[in-house]
């Protein structure tokens, strides 16, 4: 027999939890497909583990509705909802061989022992730890046991699967590797997993949609291209990749666009839904790009700051603007400190946001 | 009981405190006065049936009774730090793996607890061997080990091969408990708390399960609050049984003071014993801070071979009654050339060495946690040694210090079991001197002395704990806080 996931669809309908005065979620509402890899990123404290934590079960939420495929779910324990969960510290019971470790959610739901046995063994060797499962769980490494915990979640073929920040206990050369391992078993088996983490490279390695919180509210919903490249505030143009936050106006709209004057230089952008008024430019440090100064006006600046980094150059240019961070690729014509330049944006990469909320 | 979500919990931890700071026949004076012969319940009953129960409360019944109720509290500490340090994480896991509450606590918890539990039984057992004031005073024609020993020694036999004979069958028990349970819990002992991660909540208990640790819990506490009760009032009451009328009597008696012609005359007949019993508790109690947190220190710092070994002896020395070592001694001491028999300095002798290991613990415990490029860093900048000592050494370790003090202080009031072999006219005991009260039946003057005991007692841990504000306090508690660390994580 073969695992596979009976992946279900997961739905939140203006889902609140308080613990006492403080308000962990505050009505937040979305909507997962199955199937999908979707990530809750988000500074430490923002309500990502709730979120989850209410979608397993271990949590109630105080108010609002939730829905796991057609069913809904909101008072259900986790003991009855068909949802596994990954720990951050794995929660490997450290009396139990990895093998019955594997076995004990088939176990304790009345499977015979010999399927649950076959079960165990197909899950252990879907993690690639075949032959360890008459180990304890003190005697693997970090990221055996993070296998084991996983292989222990998947093999009740859940129709959720949950991780909680499943990598921070790892070495960062293993955390690359097992959030690719991740991602595969996700995409082979058709899983519908919802993955937490604070780690923004993370979120955008291993997601099919991210979803950005911020303060016990959802900051903004997409894919890694649409929040890297469209970003609706200051606060995700900040926390997926780097930006330089540029206050400018938008003087008018036309054809579509709009006209953005940031201290004399006037752009055109995409006027994302935002009226004329006081708004904020997002510049991505790739976007910007540094020439020799030509004198004919423009936007011109000093270089503060050269750093060589291997892979790339970064450079701090003071102009009128403020301090701009800059990433440049280009070897060929690297700009010493001191050195006066025009700068000029590309056309991706520089993008009008709202000031956060 | 961390687990019920009960309201009274801080409460129910204050009672448990309470008897680790109480003279360890306490119990049974007031299970005496509870269910003696003309004890509040027994003349009760006798009222309303009209039928006396007797003297079945001494003897057998009486001193399992006292014991249970005295060692509850040592099972529920060590049984705190097991159960709080199982990790919320397993339960959750396991209850997001389908089990349910029930099939959780049977597949999870109580596997990772029984360690724990097997070591509160076994501790339970090691003390009610080796304790001795509890059935001294309700055993009545019953005898153990322990008041057999005692027998043999200060009784009209005065046979000291018969009780070094005794002392080593109790000690053969004593030491086979511990090691069975050093055996068992080597192999089987998991801390599951990372220290990383998640922070879950504990799911609630079972409801049927629920409902056993309330009727077991609350009946306990009821008990307990009114043995404490008795402890205090008896002492204010004419003759217990008899005469109910208030009186301060028996406190005159025994702390009574006089002005005479030569300024304040002590004539109560307590004061010799109770300024024995402070001086020698004074004395000893610094002593043993110093030389335990000194042994501590070259322990952590000076790394040498038999520190293992070290280790081992400070646990098995927990293991040892204290009338063992009271027979022993005695046996060493009351012969040329150290003759100490009957001395104050053989009293401090004995509670240096008996404590010193909890000073140890405490010691090598915060120790370790002072990285020793702190000491360096602090040399480095010109300080000299001493001055690294007290600058930034001793600050860091004034929680240990604190441990140590109170806890050998508090040993030291009311340590009983090898004690009583030790005192002499001269040099008398608090402990030891109740102990003589009881035996001739004059229980007011007993139970106003030891209700005394237990007040400077706790006054003086909540002046420690006002000035410096260090929170775990109390004879077992501490020794347990010491002893969880290398019971629970390492494989002892
Ligand atoms: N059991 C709890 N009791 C009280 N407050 C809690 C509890 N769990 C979480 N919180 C609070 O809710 C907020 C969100 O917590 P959490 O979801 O753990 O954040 P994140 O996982 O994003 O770091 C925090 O302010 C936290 O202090
Ligand atoms: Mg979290």
């Amino acid at each position: 027999m073969t695992l596979k996931g009976k992946a279900a669809s997961v739905e939140f309908r203006g889902v609140t939890k308080a613990f006492g005065e403080v308000v962990a979620v505050n009505e937040v509402s979305f909507l997962i497909e199955a199937g999908e890899l979707i990530t809750f990123l988000g500074p430490s404290g923002c309500g990502k583990t709730t979120t989850l934590r209410m979608v397993a079960g271990l949590e109630m939420p105080t108010a609002g509705q939730i829905f796991i495929g057609e069913t809904e779910v909101t008072n259900l324990p986790a003991t009855d909802r068909d949802v596994s969960m990954v720990f951050q510290s794995y929660a490997l019971f450290p009396h139990m061989t990895v093998a019955e470790n594997v076995a004990y959610g088939l176990v304790v739901g009345g499977t015979d022992k010999k399927s649950a046995r076959q079960t165990a063994e197909e899950g252990i060797r879907l993690v690639g730890l075949e032959g360890y499962g008459q180990r304890m769980p003190s005697e693997l490494s970090g990221g055996q046991q993070q296998r084991v915990a996983v292989a222990r979640a998947l093999v009740l073929e859940p129709q959720v699967l949950l991780f909680d920040e499943p990598l921070s206990n790892l070495d960062a050369k293993l955390r690359r590797r097992m959030r690719e391992e991740i991602r595969d078993l996700q995409q082979n088996l058709g899983l519908t997993v919802v993955y937490v983490t604070h780690d923004q490279s993370e979120a955008l390695a291993v997601s099919d949609r991210i979803v950005v919180m911020k303060n016990a509210v959802i900051a903004q919903v997409g894919s890694p291209h649409d929040l890297y490249e469209r970003p609706i505030d200051t606060f995700v143009a900040d926390f997926i990749g780097d930006a330089n936050l540029v206050g400018a106006e938008i003087t008018r709209i036309e054809n579509g666009e709009a006209v953005v004057r940031m201290d004399g230089i006037e752009t055109r952008r995409p006027h994302q839904g935002l009226r004329p008024g006081p708004v904020h430019v997002a510049i991505r440090p790739e976007a910007i790009l540094l020439s020799e100064k030509t004198g004919n006006g423009g936007l011109e600046g000093q270089v503060t700051k050269a750093v060589y980094l291997g892979s790339h150059l970064e450079y701090s240019v003071a102009c009128s603007l403020g301090e701009l961070f800059v990433i440049d690729h280009n070897f060929d014509k690297p700009v010493k400190r001191g050195a006066e330049v025009s700068i000029t944006f590309a056309d991706r990469g520089v993008n009008l946001v709202r000031q956060e909320s | 009981m961390t687990r019920t979500g009960f309201p009274a919990k801080k409460l129910l931890r204050v009672l448990t405190v309470l008897p680790i700071i109480t003279p360890p026949f306490v119990i049974s004076l007031a299970i005496i006065l509870l269910f003696g012969r003309s004890g509040a319940v027994t003349t009760s009953i006798e009222f309303v049936t009209g039928f006396s129960p007797g003297r079945w409360i001494y003897g057998l019944p009486g001193v399992w009774f006292a014991q249970m109720l005295s060692f509850t509290p040592i099972a529920f500490l060590i049984m705190i730090g097991v159960v709080r340090g199982v990790s919320p994480a397993m339960e959750e896991a396991s209850q997001t793996l389908r089990a349910d509450r029930w099939k959780t606590f049977t597949t999870v918890t109580l596997p990772l607890i029984r360690p724990g539990l097997a070591n509160a039984f076994l501790i339970g057992f090691i003390e009610g061997m080796a304790d001795f004031g509890n059935p001294l005073v309700l055993g009545g024609d019953f005898e153990v080990l322990s008041t057999s020993i005692f027998y043999a020694i200060v009784g009209a036999q005065n046979d000291q091969a018969r009780a070094a004979v005794l002392a080593l069958v109790l000690l053969c028990f004593t030491l086979s408990a511990f090691f069975v349970q050093r055996k068992w819990l080597g192999r089987k002992s998991y801390t599951t708390v990372t220290g990383k991660g998640d922070s879950g909540i504990h799911p609630h208990l079972p409801r049927r399960l629920k409902w056993l640790v309330y009727s077991t819990a609350l009946p306990w506490a009821a008990l307990t609050f009114v043995i404490y009760a008795m402890i205090m009032f008896g002492g204010f009451v004419k003759l217990w049984g008899y005469d109910h009328s208030f009186t301060l009597m028996h406190y005159i008696e025994a702390f009574g003071i006089e002005w005479g012609p030569q300024g304040i005359i002590w004539s109560g007949a307590a004061w010799n014993s109770f300024s024995t019993t402070i001086m020698i508790a004074a004395i000893s109690a610094p002593l043993t801070a110093g030389v335990g947190l000194l042994t501590a220190y070259v322990l952590v710092r000076q790394r040498f071979g038999g520190k293992d070994a070290f280790e081992f002896g400070t646990m098995l020395s927990f293991a040892i009654p204290g009338t063992v070592i009271g027979v022993s001694y005695i046996l060493a001491f009351n012969v040329p050339p150290i003759e100490l028999t009957g001395t104050g300095a053989i009293l401090v002798l004995c509670f240096i060495f008996r404590n010193m290991p909890v000073g140890v613990r405490a010691g090598i415990a915060s120790m370790s946690q002072i990285d020793r490029s702190l000491d360096e860093s602090s040399l480095t900048l010109g300080a000299n040694s001493f001055t690294t000592l007290r600058k930034v050494v001793l600050p860091l370790l004034r929680p240990a210090i604190v441990a140590a003090l109170t806890f050998s202080f508090v040993r030291a009031m009311t340590a009983i079991s090898a004690v009583i072999f030790l005192v002499s006219a001269r040099y008398d005991m608090a402990t030891s001197y109740i102990i003589g009260r009881v035996e001739n039946g004059d229980y007011g003057l007993a139970i106003s002395y030891s209700s005394t005991l237990i007040l400077v007692m706790l006054s003086v841990i909540l002046l420690v704990q006002y000035t410096v504000g260090e929170r775990k306090i109390g004879r077992r508690g501490l020794a347990m806080d010491q002893k969880r660390p290398a019971m629970e994580a390492s494989p002892v």
